[in-house]
């Protein structure tokens, strides 16, 4: 054991001056222009110097401003909204599938508009934090308090427990790891979103030093500060699980039952609409509300009516730039995710079939994964320029970790007894992998093709946000400066259609494939 | 003893688990030796961890022993033998996302039967265990004890001349696996398998072999062996006769003061069995 365990370390180590030697002599010998490739010694010499000007703080602090205004808003109304929620069983019904519809909306393509009111300054950054960050916290919230094993509820409720002793003593408690991990998603998700934001248009933050380092072709100091980056980064994914980890401890186990729903909650009977028919009614209600309130006090510069929206789709839709934007964007998209889909499938049963690989590179997948990839979306587009390829490039950077986590995961919990009959009967490599492996793979494969579709949306859009002359991301910024917010929404409605529809496909598939679990 | 040479033989078998000197060093079996004839039923019986199970995949191919040899039908053991040895899990080792009838069908496929011939001897393995109604069934639709039967339904479709069963009844409850040893028995009778069979179970081990091992404690030894004269088909007047009663009260005391020495040992299973993993494919390189 210990004896692997030195090996695995090695070639995780062996991988690192690989990567590192491989760097330093194309940067040297391979042609490259050290404007597009530095070579390391020139990027530690900066980096050091970095550290001792102390010229990061300024921007550092803008960024932890923004992080921590963000994370405030998104946490103390994602979880008092989401107690609110969880209350009713009803209720539960109703928001619990819109909020997570609405979590599959890339919702970086409402930046521009964010841009619009908020200027360019902290407040955009603040608004797209806390907008992302939003939807981890609220669902997680629902999701623990409403899965509190009914067991506790009803040993507390026999001791003669009160409302707020059950709320304080067992039901938090109880459903204190799920809130936690929700916690920890938004946080990170809040971080992601503002460097992101920053390095698409802003005045200050890491992100933004990092974009004009960029174009002033800097490259040696904008790695220097790629590096700072992931290294706050890594502190910060490092601090939350530290907490995270001892709230796990105190809160003891997980006390929320994943299984079955809804046990704590008291069902409400009696009459009252279907779920579905409430939610419609509910989006309705919210489109009305927005048509007079638009109409009434909006400013037709900033903010469109539903209707107006409404006929501007169908315009669109008619318009030939729009067309090919769409059509283009589309492209950009099945091209990364097949890509994604490729690499993730053979790297993910890679790392889920042999143990050994999985010791050695699964860390170092995770290590990249937790990375803030819009930081280096500069270096995409020096090193693939500012056509298609940058695009697909970065959005097969953002789909392909969840496509290769799950892949792994998948191949993990296959039951090892399988393997062994399969093997007793004399199946081969190929039949154990086509027979044994896949099929029970299958809907954990779809769930990582899911959140990797998601993942590359969002990547091709912030690519397209960032720097494009086409493509969907290029007319939200150029509807937004034109003000024409009519077309801006209609085009985000578009995009969270498509966004929506792939989701459920992707879902829908998944339910179809978990048939046999009986 | 009829034939000559004897359907499984194994000599002077130790398994061992981790390196010599390493304190986690885990002596699952030491030294053990054991014939078993054509068409005899063997079980296997001894307290918890004493290598029962390891000698089981020992036999069949599923791992290597770390010192001493095993031959089936004469021939040195040195991978799996799905052409002549099949296996039933205790575990519920069906595929869940295959009918009963695909989960029979795939193991000839993984053995190599003609694609033609798969459909007709699933159907005909299911009929033997009594299972015809189920063929479309997922197995996630069956009880723990027709789940078994499947299990034995595809073992029984691979046409194997030996069967090793590991525990194969133990989840089931007690009315339940008394019905198919019963119906065991009369497959036994009526194919003449040779079936090796791992228990824990007093009853079944003198209701089902013809010859009990009985092994010692951690490091596992087969201390005695005790013979069984009872013709096969065995039914309801064997399992109520003086004689099984005798025999395992005779086989209590045997076992009595090794289950006691086991309960003061560490768990023996937690070590071993979580490491046989993930090495698919290439004959056991765990």
């Amino acid at each position: 054991m210990s004896g692997s365990r030195l090996a695995q370390r090695t070639v995780q180590l062996g991988f690192l001056v690989l990567v590192g030697l491989a760097w330093q002599i194309t940067a040297i010998r391979g042609g490259v222009s050290p404007l597009l490739l530095p070579p390391p010694a020139a990027v530690y010499r900066e980096f050091l110097s970095l550290l001792k000007t102390g010229m990061f703080w300024p921007d550092l602090k803008v960024t932890l401003y923004e992080l921590s205004v963000a994370f405030s808003i998104a946490a103390v109304a994602g979880s008092a909204i989401g107690y609110v929620v969880s209350r009713s069983g009803y209720a539960i019904r109703v928001f619990d599938p819109l909020l997570a519809g609405i979590f599959a909306i890339p919702a970086i393509l409402l930046y521009p508009l964010y841009v619009l009111f908020f200027g360019l300054g902290p407040g955009s950054k603040i608004a797209m934090g806390a907008t992302i960050a939003f939807f981890p916290i609220i669902l997680n919230t629902i999701s623990g308090l409403s899965r509190v094993d009914s067991a506790y509820v009803t040993a507390a409720r026999s001791m003669g427990a009160s409302s707020p002793q059950m709320f304080w003593s067992v039901m938090l408690p109880a459903a204190f790891p799920i809130v936690l991990t929700g916690l920890r998603m938004g946080l990170i998700l809040a971080f992601l979103s503002i460097l992101g934001a920053e390095t698409i248009a802003s005045f200050s933050g890491l992100g933004h030093q990092i974009a004009g380092l960029a174009e002033n072709m800097d490259t040696a100091s904008m790695f220097a500060y790629i590096v700072f980056v992931l290294l706050i980064a890594f502190l910060l994914n490092f601090a939350v699980s530290f907490v995270e980890a001892r709230g796990r401890n105190e809160g003891g186990m997980s006390a929320a039952s994943s299984a079955t729903g809804e046990s704590a909650v008291r069902g409400g009977t009696g009459m009252r609409l279907h779920p579905a028919v409430a939610r419609i009614g509910l989006v309705a209600a919210i489109l009305v509300a927005s048509e007079a309130g638009a109409r009434a006090f909006g400013d037709p510069l900033f903010i469109s009516p539903p209707s107006r929206v409404l006929v501007a789709i169908v315009h669109l839709a008619g318009e030939k730039d729009v067309v090919a934007a769409v059509t283009l964007t589309c492209w950009e998209l099945i091209v990364a995710f097949a890509i994604s889909l490729a690499i993730g499938l053979m790297v993910g049963l890679m790392v889920g079939m042999h143990r050994f690989t999985r010791g050695s590179i699964y860390p170092i997948i995770l290590l990249l994964y937790a990375m803030p990839l819009a930081t280096v979306l500069p270096l995409f587009v020096i090193v693939f320029g500012i056509g298609a390829a940058s695009k697909i490039a970065f959005g097969v950077s953002h789909g392909v970790f969840p496509i290769i986590l799950a892949v792994a995961s998948g191949v993990q919990n296959i039951k090892p007894i399988l393997l062994t009959s399969a093997r007793s009967m004399g199946a081969s490599r190929r039949q154990i992998l086509f027979s044994v492996v896949f099929p029970p793979m299958l809907p954990s494969l779809f769930t990582g093709m899911r959140l990797g579709m998601s993942a590359v949306l969002l990547g091709v859009l912030l690519a397209e946000l960032y720097v494009s002359q086409s493509g969907v991301g290029y007319l939200t910024s150029m509807f937004t400066q034109t003000f024409q917010p009519h077309n801006l929404f209609a085009l985000v409605a578009i995009l969270a259609a498509i966004a929506v529809a792939l989701n459920e496909l992707c879902r829908s598939s998944e339910r179809r494939l978990n048939r046999w679990h009986v | 003893m009829t034939d000559a040479t004897p359907a499984i033989k194994v000599e002077g078998v130790t398994q061992a688990y981790g390196a010599p000197g390493d304190a986690l060093r885990v002596v699952a079996l030491e030294n053990a030796s054991l014939a078993v004839a054509g068409g005899e039923l063997v079980c296997l019986i001894g307290p918890s961890g004493c290598g029962k199970s390891t000698l089981l995949n020992l036999m069949g191919g599923l791992a290597m022993p770390t010192s001493g040899k095993i031959w089936i039908d004469g021939e040195p053991v040195t991978g799996p033998l799905p052409q002549k040895v099949a296996y039933v899990f205790q575990e519920n080792a069906l595929f869940p996302w295959r009918t009963v009838l695909d989960n029979i069908k795939l193991g000839m496929e993984f053995q190599g039967v003609p694609q033609a011939e798969r459909e007709p001897r699933a159907r005909e393995s299911l009929e033997a265990v009594g299972l015809s109604d189920f063929a479309d069934h997922h197995p996630g639709q069956l009880s723990g004890g027709m789940k078994q039967r499947a299990q034995l339904a595809r073992a029984l479709g691979l046409r194997p001349k030996i069967l090793l069963m590991d525990e194969p009844f133990a989840a089931l409850d007690e009315q339940t696996r008394m019905v198919l040893g019963e119906d065991l028995s009369v497959l036994l009778a009526r194919t003449r398998k040779t079936i090796v069979f791992v228990t824990h179970s007093l009853v079944e081990a003198i209701f089902l072999a013809d010859r009990v091992a009985v092994f010692s404690a951690r490091p596992g030894r087969i201390k005695q062996i005790i013979s069984v004269n009872e013709k096969h088909p065995r039914n309801r007047s064997f399992m109520t006769s003086p004689k099984l009663s005798q025999l395992r009260n005779e086989l209590y005391e045997l076992l009595h003061d090794e289950i006691r020495r086991t309960m003061d040992q560490p768990d023996p299973e937690a070590t071993s069995t979580s490491d046989e993993t993930f090495t698919a494919g290439d004959g056991g390189k765990t």
